[in-house]
């Protein structure tokens, strides 16, 4: 029985136990056994998750279930108090987001962080401007700056007619494309991307997505922490559940239902099951402990 | 407002040589900036005829040296509004590094440029202590530099007993003295040195790109990773610095140092940057729009004294003007947002 199973691991946590259905030998991104406590409560708990390259991994859980928690922890912002971190298998410390950045993962935050008086491709190059040739003067590369700016954009599929309109007269896919368009110039392999499409209309999440599947398509792992189940079912290719700081749960949405992850979100794989009658559903759910 | 409104022509788009600077140049603020720009040029002709010795060359160039010290301590003011600060300890800075400048002037053995660096450095000490305490601590700028503006002021009325010094030394006034070069006022020379770096560093540069991130969005610039203390000590030496110089103008153009010189020019200087369409919220505006701004002020007094008004009179069609014109910029603000 599945959820015996997510209950013996809360007690027992085998070591290296951890197994994941992902393929990929080496993910570029994984955390083992990662914890972060805020006095005496465990904000995440012995978390283990891989990120391969082109994979899109979304986080789903509660408010409070420790989905910000790890998405601070991945981006820096928040150094865990236990466990370890590896990039492609190389044990890194992400102790703050400059850290994080320097290893290649860049972060969309939900409130996006860009200046809204200042146009796309300022945005785009925000804190790592490039200088114009000959470098004697420092002049700011603008043309070369916007012509980046206007490929990754449109690499994207985000339609921005005037890269030189400023972003705040942008509607909010827009922006989120200008947002998402800053991270894929900085993050080399990881982007993070929190509650993307929360302010968005259908039009513009439908438009974001297609980005989302887009920036798996160069390669880069994507991590996606998201309340819209459905969105989770469209665009990722694994998804964890949290409850309480632990995972409870680690599935491919193609090979799992709504109401398995659902029943995991509320029930943390235990008190939920009784509540919702998921029994074959849960059969094709696959834990994480063995 | 969608995107595509936003598209203008591309000639008018395309920067020319002044021109880094038309980068930011959006239709909107053209909206607004050129209603501002149109109602100096309109005010430009009202004065040439009420006043037919206003078209004068002789009363251009009055203005445009009148205008100078001005525009100097306004393209640093231009720098601290755009970082959404704001330094009102200039006018003290003004004061008292002229004043110093003309006392060691005044001293046997020391070399003039000397005098005139201790007078930037007098500048650039004040800009410091400003952007020390408001980029690290945190405090208000509009109070902390209200407090230097006290306290620097006060210290120039001690120095010299409020008593104001003469300068003589001449190889100080033929480079900063009332004179002219190819018939140009020496001011506006300076003056013209500063719009020039002044837009280059704003324009052009990382530093400048990073004030106006730190001026519209803190939190866009943390992100972006940077540093929000560095870039406002930075605006804050910028404006002591240029406060500085604008005092050692105004002493050479006088031939003395004053303990009051600067009086009043803080406000001089925020209505010539407001005036020059740069939002008093920080994050947009342009170092040419300064120059207009404080060519406006210093043609609307000039006109005014030729139409024979009082000083009151001066200082009351000067405060309209401000009223009017920013108004004017909030309502437009106000349809935008509607």
């Amino acid at each position: 029985m599945i959820f015996e199973a997510a209950d013996e691991r809360q007690s027992e946590q085998p070591v290296g136990a951890a197994v994941s259905p992902t393929a990929d030998p080496m993910p570029v991104l994984e955390l083992r056994k990662v914890s972060k406590h805020f006095g005496g409560v465990a904000a995440c708990d012995r978390v283990d998750l891989q990120v391969g390259a082109g994979e899109v991994v979304a986080i789903v859980g509660h408010n409070g279930a420790g989905k910000s928690t790890i998405l601070r922890i991945v981006s820096g912002a928040q150094p865990p108090d236990e466990g370890q971190i590896f990039m492609s298998g190389q044990p890194v410390r992400l102790r703050s987001v400059r850290d994080a950045r320097a290893h290649g993962i860049e972060t969309v935050p939900q409130e996006l962080a860009l200046a809204p008086k200042l146009d796309v491709a300022a945005n785009v190059f925000l804190g790592r401007e490039e200088v114009a040739r000959p470098r004697l003067f420092r002049f700011l590369a603008r043309r070369g700056m916007e012509r980046e700016a206007r490929r990754l954009i449109g690499s994207l599929g985000v339609q921005i007619p005037d890269l030189r309109a400023k972003v705040g007269s942008l509607s909010g896919g827009q922006r989120q494309g200008v947002a998402i368009a800053r991270a894929l110039s900085w993050g080399r392999t990881v982007v993070v991307l929190d509650e993307p499409t929360a302010a968005l209309g259908v039009r513009e999440t439908e438009e974001v997505e297609k980005t989302v599947l887009h920036m798996k398509g160069l390669g880069l792992g994507i991590l996606l922490v998201s309340h819209d189940l459905d969105q989770v079912f469209r665009v990722a290719d694994r998804v964890y559940v949290l409850y309480h700081g632990r995972v409870v749960g680690s599935m491919r949405p193609s090979e799992s239902t709504h109401e398995a992850v659902l029943a995991l979100i509320t029930g943390g794989g235990s008190a939920g099951a009784s509540v919702v009658p998921v029994a074959p559903a849960a059969a094709e759910t696959k834990a994480v402990a063995p | 407002m969608r995107a595509s409104d936003l598209v203008v022509p591309r000639e008018a788009r395309e920067p020319g040589v002044l021109g880094r600077v038309g980068a930011s140049l959006t239709p909107r603020r053209a909206g607004t900036q050129g209603a501002v720009y149109l109602l100096f040029v309109l005010t430009l002709v009202a004065f040439s005829i009420w006043a037919p010795s206003f078209a004068t060359t002789s009363s251009l160039s009055n203005i445009a040296r009148d205008a100078a010290p001005t525009v100097v301590v306004a393209v640093g003011m231009t720098f601290v509004i755009i970082a959404a600060e704001i330094d009102l300890s200039v006018a003290s800075t003004i004061s008292l590094s002229g004043l110093v400048g003309a006392v060691l002037l005044g001293e046997p053995g020391v070399p003039w440029p000397l005098a005139v660096l201790a007078a930037l450095a007098i500048g650039a000490g004040v800009g410091l202590i400003n952007g020390l305490l408001v980029g690290y601590l945190g405090v208000p700028s509009f109070l902390i530099t209200l407090g230097t503006l006290q306290a620097v002021g006060a210290i120039a009325l001690m120095a010299t007993a409020t008593l104001s010094q003469p300068i003589t030394s001449s190889g100080f006034l033929d480079v900063f003295g009332p004179g002219s070069f190819l018939s140009v006022p020496l001011t506006v020379w300076w003056a013209l040195c500063v719009v020039l770096v002044g837009g280059y560093v704003l324009h052009a540069t990382k530093f400048g790109r990073w004030v106006y991130a730190v001026g519209d969005s803190r939190n866009a610039a943390r992100y972006a990773g940077i540093s929000k203390p560095r870039v406002l000590i930075g605006v804050f030496v910028i404006a002591g610095v240029l406060a500085g110089l604008t005092g050692v103008l105004l002493a050479g153009r006088t031939t003395s140092g004053d303990p009051t010189a600067g009086t009043d020019m803080e406000l001089t200087a925020i209505a010539a940057v407001i005036l020059g369409g740069t939002d008093l919220f920080g994050g947009s505006g342009l170092i040419i729009g300064t120059v207009v701004g404080s060519l406006f002020l210093t043609a609307i007094q000039i006109g005014l004294i030729l139409l024979g008004a009082s000083g009151q009179l001066q200082t009351l069609v000067t405060g309209v003007i401000i009223v009017c014109v920013v108004t004017m910029n909030a309502l437009a603000k106000g349809t935008r947002k509607a």
